[in-house]
């Protein structure tokens, strides 16, 4: 791989950062606490980090994505309700995110909301099904790139530096009771948008597409490591928008029209345009990423064809399942639900299926057996483990902490 | 099950979609108004959204005065927030035919309404309106009455 390959894999990782979870959850976060959740923010990235820097090395060295490791390390059993319960999240996530694509049209476009639904997932459809493997991740990375302008406005209205650099220290604001139960579901819900799933299937499904190598495995860590921390530079601006814009007027920024309103305090009518641009581009490459990845998932366990490259008649059922996945989360979303309500049970239940898929990459990825001289290092070794301690804990309190706290409102 | 039966695999993953079209209409239109009447406290929750939903509407018409955000934007907010707002008076009325909290209730039912009609009004010729700046005022109003309802035990 060359350098200008390299750098486009990184702008793209870069690009596709953001979804729709980190948003509403963000955003939302730096209204209520300020710079208080700057921290989880970085947890997170590394943590998704070591995730797909394993996931990807295994794509490298063994061929393998995550649901061809997952019978292995589980058995088929336990590793069936894994694909059952991943498939689930992803349906859910997929229909939030053509319901932010929606949105998103419907305010740049004046659209009524279910023509901006169906125009959006014909959109979807007809990019996944033209554009070959790469450029599907280039064309919705790139343009989603649009989304630093979010970081352009955080520098124009200056915040204070040095309180957004005490927030990388893990911290609680001073709270009792019950808004502590809610800074806690915003601490899960944040770490847990950070590190969705369907980011590492569609990863390692695409280092087996684009047919990586043993050496590869340096770029595959180049990418993962730099594409998100960049990404989460992305985020934290976000955060900080939500504390300089609507924490003073005591605006809770749940919806997307809201949380772009936040560049156009500083930038006006041009600022605005450019962030729902990104916004929708990094949720149209999100929606394309989560209905592959649930396609992945499924032929992956059962044997199937699958990849992009393969035609409709060599993966039939590769190709029905990503399509079948954009329509569902389209019907669902005509239902009328809010969608962001949707993303945060994808998010909050994203975070309670983790484990079963980390743990078989974490094992598969540390044997030395397997992996011969690309096995994990000391240093990932015991980050690899760590995480899955922060993973476990976040999958048991998510749940709980939705219910006790009306999904964060109190 | 064998897992490797690919017709056994097939039924089982569509049989699963439609459950998961169910569950998620079913929430749409059960428990989420279910999830969203019975808990006692969740009346100032509906106040607190309600007065930042005004406070956004605000946002968006100081913007608009500024010239910092297109006509299209300002009246497609106003249309979200109004849709929003309907739900939420649909609740608060959920809540009075199931006994509610008497005056508190009362006073946000009216405050809801009120601004249930400015944003009603406000749709169409929201950009106007804002650079008229005769509705600033009412909203920064009944976001204020909201808040204060909110603050209230």
């Amino acid at each position: 791989m060359n350098l200008a390959e390299l750098v486009l894999g990184v702008m793209t990782a870069l690009g596709g950062f953001v979804d729709v979870g980190e948003l509403v959850f963000v955003a939302q976060a730096g209204a209520k606490y300020g710079y208080a959740a700057v921290w989880v923010l970085a947890l997170g990235t590394i943590g998704i980090i070591v995730y797909c820097e394993m996931a990807g090395r295994i794509a490298a060295v063994r061929r393998q994505a995550v649901f061809d490791v997952v019978p292995l390390r589980l058995g088929r059993r336990l590793a069936f309700l894994a694909l059952f319960m991943a498939t689930a999240v992803n349906l859910i996530t997929c229909s939030a995110e053509i319901g932010g694509i929606a949105i998103t049209l419907r305010l740049l476009f004046g659209l009524p909301l279910q023509s901006a639904l169906v125009l959006g997932t014909l959109g979807i459809l007809a990019l996944v099904a033209i554009l070959p493997f790469k450029w599907i991740e280039r064309t919705f990375g790139l343009l989603g790139l649009c989304m630093i302008v979010f970081a352009v406005a955080t520098v124009r209205l200056g915040p204070d530096w040095a309180a957004v650099a005490r927030g990388l220290i893990p911290q609680a604001p001073p709270l009792a009771g019950k808004e502590a139960l809610v800074f806690a579901y915003f601490v899960v819900g944040i770490f847990s948008s950070v590190m969705m799933a369907y980011e590492v299937y569609f990863y390692a499904s695409g280092g087996v597409e684009d047919k990586w190598q043993p050496e590869d495995t340096k770029m595959n860590a180049i990418i993962a490591g730099l594409g998100s921390a960049l990404g989460s530079v992305l985020a934290i601006a976000i955060l900080v928008l939500g504390h300089l814009v609507f924490g003073p007027r005591a605006i809770v920024p749940d919806s997307l029209d809201a949380i772009a309103l936040a560049c156009a305090v500083p930038l006006g009518k041009a600022g605005l345009a450019i962030g729902l641009v990104g916004i929708l581009f990094a949720i149209g490459g999100a929606a394309a990423e989560v209905s592959l990845a649930g396609a992945y998932n499924y032929a992956q366990f059962f044997g199937l064809p699958w990849g992009r490259a393969k035609s409709l008649r060599a993966a039939p059922k590769f190709n029905l399942v990503w399509a079948a996945f954009l329509v569902a989360g389209m019907l669902i979303m005509m239902t009328g639900v809010d969608p962001v309500h949707l993303v945060e049970y994808s998010v909050i239940f994203s975070a309670a299926v983790l484990p079963l898929t980390y743990w078989p990459i974490l094992r598969q990825s540390s044997d030395r057996n397997v992996m011969g001289e690309h096995a994990n290092s000391r240093l990932v070794s015991a980050l690899g483990w760590i995480y899955l301690v922060l993973i476990t804990i976040a999958a048991a309190a998510g749940v709980p902490l939705m219910f006790l706290t009306h999904a964060g409102q109190g | 099950m064998r897992f490797n039966d690919e017709p056994k695999a097939d039924a089982l993953f569509a049989a699963f979609a439609l459950a998961m079209f169910l569950v998620v209409a079913g929430y749409r239109y059960g428990w989420q108004s279910f999830h969203h009447t019975i808990p006692p406290d969740k009346l100032a929750i509906d106040v607190e959204n309600s007065a930042s939903t005004a406070a956004t509407l605000g946002l968006v018409l100081d913007l608009a005065s500024a010239d910092r955000v297109p006509e299209g934007y300002v009246r497609t907010t106003f249309e979200n927030a109004n849709e929003e707002l309907r739900e939420e008076w649909a609740h608060a009325r959920e809540r009075d035919a199931s006994g509610g909290k008497g005056p508190v209730l009362a006073a946000y039912r009216g405050t809801l309404a009120e601004l249930d009609t400015l944003t009603g009004g406000i749709a169409a010729p929201a950009f106007e309106r804002s650079r008229a700046d005769s509705s600033r005022p009412r909203l920064r109003a009944i976001e204020g009455t909201l808040r204060a309802l909110a603050a209230r035990p």
